[in-house]
């Protein structure tokens, strides 16, 4: 697989921290575009000093929204596969290979945490409910739907485009996997926490819930 | 004799009549706007002080209070109030969202 082919999808907000880390480690493996969405801190230009694409949202319109406009551009610019990970070193773009080489079987890969980092408890027994929810209402057996270390075909992402705006877009993701049988399989990432106060929170995961089940309902 | 009640009632209409005068001044509203609300807060007060006006209604509905007339009358106008507002506001927040997406897309 050439690397050329391959876009690397980073949305961030109020990420100044880590952002320039995160691009350094993750421009090996391909043409890094990252989505400022309406950070209020340097996030923006943080990534601005790197030569990377750095697509910007003048207001915050949420992660699912960050994603739509990085994979959009990477399709626009003639993306094979397209690989998505967070801003904020929870993932290792060392792994992106791994991710590279199973798309040469799937359609989808979805990375999943093995827990035995120090998740907190209510995170991991809301991941576990949604994982037996998405199993019940989808028929996909995943370990961990909430993970948002993932890499797609850019024929895949044609048929996933979701229209959540936020955190739900992860559940948006698994759930069109398995309504459009598209091929997916499980890459196992460490688990790494930096701030239990961002990401995804308990009214979050209530809301994904919701949605999961509105989705099923209105399909 | 007028009951207090009333008198509440008759308060919240002026309030609510000023707040929409403040806004037809700050033009945040068009003279239509104005017009009907303000329309809506003086039969508000109408009703609130002659509420045997609505006497007929509620025979035909066959509603024996005159309040129920009204709770129920203020339950629907909420509803699609509400109603109303959840889809302008959807609306809205998808105008955003494709404005900023374009604007992001456009620059590169």
């Amino acid at each position: 697989m050439r690397f050329m082919d391959v876009f690397i999808v980073i949305p961030a907000r109020n990420e100044e921290s880590t952002i320039a880390g995160v691009i350094k480690r993750a421009q090996p493996f391909g043409k890094v575009v990252v989505v400022d969405d309406g950070s209020t801190d340097n996030t923006h230009d943080e990534a601005q000093r790197t030569d990377v694409v750095v697509l910007h949202h003048v207001v915050n319109l949420g992660k699912g929204c960050a994603l739509k406009t990085g994979c959009d551009y990477a399709v626009r610019e003639g993306a094979e596969h397209i690989v998505i990970l967070d801003a904020d070193a929870q993932h290792d773009p060392e792994q992106i290979p791994e991710f590279l080489a199973a798309l040469n079987n799937h359609d989808v890969v979805f990375g999943y945490r093995t827990f035995a980092g120090d998740m907190p408890r209510i995170l991991r027994f809301g991941n576990a409910f949604i994982s037996r929810l998405t199993l019940f209402l989808y028929g996909i057996a995943l370990r961990d739907t909430q993970c948002g270390y993932r890499a797609f075909t850019a024929d895949a992402y044609k048929k996933l485009r979701w229209n959540a705006t936020d955190y739900s877009v992860e559940s948006e993701i698994v759930s069109t996997t398995g309504r459009k049988k598209l091929r997916y399989v499980e890459i196992s990432i460490p688990t790494v926490y930096h701030n239990k106060y961002k990401g995804t929170t308990v009214i979050d995961g209530m809301k994904i819930v919701l949605k999961m089940v509105w989705w099923k309902v209105s399909s | 004799m007028v009951l207090v009640v009333q008198i509440v009632g008759v308060i919240f209409a002026v309030l609510l009549m000023y707040f929409t005068f403040l806004n037809y001044k700050r033009n945040d509203m068009s003279l239509s706007e104005f017009i009907f609300w303000s329309a809506i807060w003086v039969v508000f007060m109408y009703v609130t002080l002659f509420p045997s006006t609505l006497s007929a209604i509620a025979d035909t509905l066959q509603l024996v209070r005159l309040m129920d007339l009204f709770t129920i009358s203020a339950l629907m106008f909420l509803i699609v109030l509400t109603f109303y507002n959840y889809m302008m506001t959807m609306h809205t927040r998808r105008k955003i969202e494709h404005v900023v997406r374009a604007v992001a897309l456009r620059k590169k």
